[in-house]
């Protein structure tokens, strides 16, 4: 990328305080066109998407479980804030369990996938 | 036996609990060179141990560069391994090696891990108390090589602060190489730092090995434990070094940590930080220790090499700001302790590969200033067949001296001047026909003094013997001796007096020093071992 994520998200977020919805989308497409960072354009967005989240005061929370019969969205989401954003996604990698992870920094794993690396450690 | 087996294992996964707790995670975003960028770990804490969770199993990093939104890690293991998305953990921990009894003679890597197929360095006490019983009921591969006992083994951080000067006192105790124109000229201290400086092919290494194998044979003293540590070198140099110091039965008092050129940078940035733990285990238990680090111009290389790649700005010669800081710190770590902490030392000889001679590049002058002193070696004299290659105008002890014998000091007081002396004399005579009486015997003199000090690889001598060798050549007692026989005539002198007045070295040997009537009957043996 030309500019950091970073970059272009704290350019983003003080021109969305002073201009028009549609003017900023429109211009920050246009800017990441010409940057040639239109490729990496899904990164940038949920950038923006987790940084307005938490100046909300909400928390980004991605779920994964082993398989899809054992996800209940609806109970789960409602463990939540009304201001948080959950993110919901299959991974058969854990076997079994659930995996929570919150602003990509903390973790609570209670898949059987880390139980058995712990145990063979 | 497989039953027992079968049954432990099945007690070890019921007994097995785990409460999920929440950790602190991180994501590798891009993974190249050995390098990681990873995103989140926020509260990482600089040189923090990472554990990558890469798919086929974990993989060491430790976190160098703590930046706003992202952290570079230096990967230790197989970098390969490592892809984008692998999950990092935090450990809490920051780099370290155990360190204890059991390394001596062992070769390991900078972390660690056994290089030499002797089995496992270290036992779990957890695991053979509990799974395997008593230590004799332990799969071979758990016992320890020398079968000690790992009570008193302990982790030991690469990273650790320098003991500070309260806790120090002056190097009072000599650290003998068994070389005769090091121990003479330049004395190096238990505790001091002394740079071992040259071209390739000079000696260098040569130097470093004869104070290993010499510690064997200086009595008197307590064991010195000589930890070499070999940076960037080729296997088969340690495999070479390895198999000499097993020869000279000096591996039982020594540790090699190697981090050969195949190595990636990362483990030969660490690799003297490593030597320098092992060394300090042994220093905080009041005994003396020596570090060899060969050489720091690789390990410098290493480092800019990491600093490159992660993105720090570089400075003079491409090295990061902090290179004088990386080595200071390292060499700082060398110290005499004083007595209420236990009085251990911890003695330093790094090596500095110049460039064509060139002494006023930037590494070779940061560690000369760092240093106590430097052993210089040229080319030119290696080459004219003085070996050891050591020029002596150029070397230094700056606080050795104090730690000098009293007997070596008595001989080799005048030597030094001798010898520059003679150099002065010996470049005038080349333009001058007629010498006078005088001029003539300095020059003879001379030429006797720089013969004495040859001496040939692996053969370290004895500090009793050399105190003899040195006081016949200052003495004149071989002002009548050919100059190509000095060595010869020497030698069997010597040998002689060893077999026939053995009361004599030995007691300057004991006492260290050379009474008068010591030197009496020095006198009176050689004058008659002479005729003989």
């Amino acid at each position: 990328m030309r500019y950091s994520l970073n970059n272009y998200v704290s350019a983003f977020s003080q021109v969305a305080k002073t201009t028009s919805r549609e003017q900023v989308v429109d211009g920050f497409v246009k800017l990441l066109k010409k940057t040639g960072d239109i490729k990496h354009s899904q990164k940038v967005i949920e950038a923006i998407h987790k940084k307005i989240v938490n100046e909300k005061g909400g928390k980004w929370i991605n779920i994964e479980v082993a398989r899809g019969s054992a996800l209940k969205k609806e109970k789960l989401r409602h463990k939540f804030s009304e201001k948080d954003h959950v993110d919901f996604k299959i991974n058969s990698e854990l076997v079994a369990g659930i995996r929570i992870t919150v602003n990509g920094e903390e973790e609570l794993n209670n898949s059987l996938q880390n139980k058995l690396s712990k145990l063979f450690k | 036996m497989s039953y027992e087996i079968i049954e432990k294992l099945k007690k070890e996964i019921a007994g097995f609990k785990h409460d999920a707790e929440f950790e602190h995670v991180g994501l590798v975003t891009e993974v190249g060179d050995g390098i990681a960028k990873i995103s989140g770990l926020s509260k990482a804490l600089s040189q923090e141990l990472l554990d990558v969770e890469s798919h086929v199993g974990d993989v060491a990093a430790i976190a160098f560069n703590l930046e706003e939104s992202f952290i570079g890690a230096v990967i230790l293991g197989d970098a390969q391994k490592v892809k984008v998305g692998d999950r990092v953990k935090q450990t809490g921990k920051v780099v370290s090696i155990k360190a204890g009894q059991e390394l001596l003679g062992r070769v390991v890597d900078p972390l660690g891990n056994p290089l030499d197929n002797k089995g496992v360095i270290f036992i779990d006490p957890v695991r053979s108390k509990t799974s395997f019983g008593t230590s004799a009921d332990m799969p071979s591969a758990s016992r320890t090589s020398n079968g000690t006992s790992p009570e008193n083994s302990k982790d030991y951080p690469l990273e650790r602060r320098a003991p500070d000067v309260v806790s120090r006192e002056s190097v009072n105790t000599p650290l003998h190489t068994g070389i005769k124109a090091v121990d003479a000229m330049i004395p190096i201290g238990r505790g001091q730092r002394e740079l071992i400086i040259g071209d390739r092919q000079t000696g260098k290494t040569a130097i470093a090995l004869d104070t290993i194998i010499n510690q064997g044979q200086d009595g008197g003293r307590r064991q010195v434990i000589c930890i070499y540590v070999a940076i960037g070198q080729k296997n088969s140099k340690v495999a070479k070094i390895v198999k000499l110091l097993e020869e000279k039965d000096a591996l039982k008092y020594s540790i090699i940590v190697s981090a050969p050129a195949s190595s990636p940078a990362s483990l030969q940035y660490l690799a003297p930080f490593a030597g320098a733990a092992i060394g300090e285990y042994f220093m905080d238990n009041g005994q003396d220790a020596l570090v060899i680090y060969d050489d720091l111009s690789k390990h410098a290389d290493a480092y800019r090499q990491l600093s490159l790649l992660l993105r720090r700005p570089p400075g003079r010669e491409a090295y990061p700001g902090d290179i004088f800081y990386l080595h200071a710190r390292l060499l700082e770590r060398s110290a005499k302790l004083n007595k209420e902490l236990g009085g251990g030392s911890l003695t330093a000889l790094p090596i500095i590969e110049t460039q064509l001679g060139d002494v006023s590049a930037y590494i070779p002058t940061n560690v000369i200033s760092i240093t106590d002193g430097q052993i210089y070696l040229e080319s030119d004299l290696f080459y004219k067949g003085l070996r050891p290659a050591i020029n002596a105008g150029l070397s230094v002890s700056r606080v050795g001296s104090s730690a000098q014998t009293k007997a070596m000091k008595k001989v080799s007081g005048k030597l030094r001047l001798d010898l520059a002396q003679f150099r002065e004399l010996q470049a005038f005579v080349q333009f001058a026909s007629d010498l006078d009486e005088n001029t003539k015997s300095q020059i003879a003199r001379g030429q006797r003094l720089t013969e004495i000090l040859k001496q040939v690889d692996n053969d370290p001598i004895p500090f009793e013997k050399q105190v003899v060798a040195i006081y016949m050549a200052t003495n004149g007692y071989l002002d009548d001796v050919k100059v190509e026989e000095v060595q010869t005539v020497s030698g069997k002198i010597i040998d002689n007096l060893a077999k026939l007045h053995e009361d004599i070295l030995k007691k300057i040997r004991e006492t260290n020093q050379m009474d008068e009537e010591t030197e009496g009957r020095l006198k009176s043996s050689l004058s008659e071992l002479k005729g003989v």
